[in-house]
């Protein structure tokens, strides 16, 4: 990213918070606007905003953890059975068996 | 309108909140304190404390900042009981997967070539790596606006931080994420 400064006298170290914003979603539409227009006509912020936006799509993306089939059933035995739907009433297991660690 | 029907009696909803809490528990477990193994234990917890809350909501739209919350003392308090806490997070790249299935991290991928299974994969471990190197309280914000998708709004709300605060800290910890997978690439 350089710090090259534009017409209107912004630099584009300036606009590095609003990348941020702007890829996080977190810009009103006019800034928005007037960002994407920059984006537009400057290759070196294009560029920043392009990593920056694949960074948080990685994030994301790595977020999106399912239960185990396991822990799932686990958690909806424990949901039953304080909902009080079971007939017969069975300790319930809070951890699944300790993983293999090492010593 | 789940939480609504839930404290107003739906059986059905009530389940699947109390299913959604566990959830959040486990990702909350994994991500931010690296603790799986006591995941479940945080999700016992949250479960309880989820359903006594439940019954009592006033305002639907509290909910989710005061699941976070609580999701987040609960793991403190875990963490404040063990006098032998090691001060960093356990590493989520040496647990192997079980039988009984307590680490699913990568689901399998789909309809992608080996070599975008490779990069994918290289991507994602390296992202678990700087996502553990962040100070906690940029891990936090990361993950509650980020991976959970929650607003800047309600990211500040359960921290008690102002918006701008959030957005400082997202910044930062974009910028460093950014760093560690482009060396990665």
């Amino acid at each position: 990213m350089s710090g090259h400064a534009h017409r209107h006298g912004q630099s584009c170290r300036d606009l590095v918070a609003s990348i941020s914003d702007y890829v996080g979603g977190d810009l009103t539409p006019a800034r928005c606007r007037r960002l994407e227009a920059h984006l537009a006509s400057c290759p070196c912020c294009d560029r920043f905003a392009e990593s920056l936006r694949k960074a948080v799509a990685v994030c994301r993306a790595s977020g999106q953890v399912r239960l185990p089939p396991a822990v799932r059933r686990r958690a909806q035995q424990r949901i039953r059975e304080l909902l009080g739907d079971l007939s017969t009433s069975r300790p319930t297991r809070t951890r699944g068996p300790a993983p293999a660690r090492g010593a | 309108m789940l939480v609504r029907a839930a404290a107003g009696g739906d059986r059905a909803a009530m389940e699947t909140l109390l299913m959604r809490a566990q959830e959040v528990a486990y990702r909350f477990s994994v991500h931010v304190c690296g603790h799986v193994d006591e995941a479940e234990d945080v999700m016992q917890e949250a479960l309880l404390k989820t359903y006594r809350h439940a019954t009592r909501i006033r305002e639907p739209e509290a909910f989710r900042p005061w699941l976070y919350r609580t999701v987040r003392n609960v793991c403190l308090m875990r963490r404040r009981r063990r006098v032998d806490e090691p001060a960093h997070l356990q590493s989520l790249d040496e647990l192997i997967p079980t039988p009984d299935g307590l680490m699913a991290l990568d689901p399998p991928d789909r309809g992608r070539s080996p070599e975008d299974v490779v990069v994918n994969n290289r991507l994602k471990s390296r992202l678990r790596r700087a996502f553990r190197a962040l100070p906690p309280t940029f891990r936090l914000v990361v993950f509650l606006r980020e991976m959970e998708g929650l607003s800047t709004r309600e990211v500040a709300e359960i921290l008690k931080i102002s918006e701008a605060n959030v957005k400082t800290r997202l910044h930062r910890a974009r910028l460093f994420l950014r760093r560690e997978l482009e060396e990665a690439a």
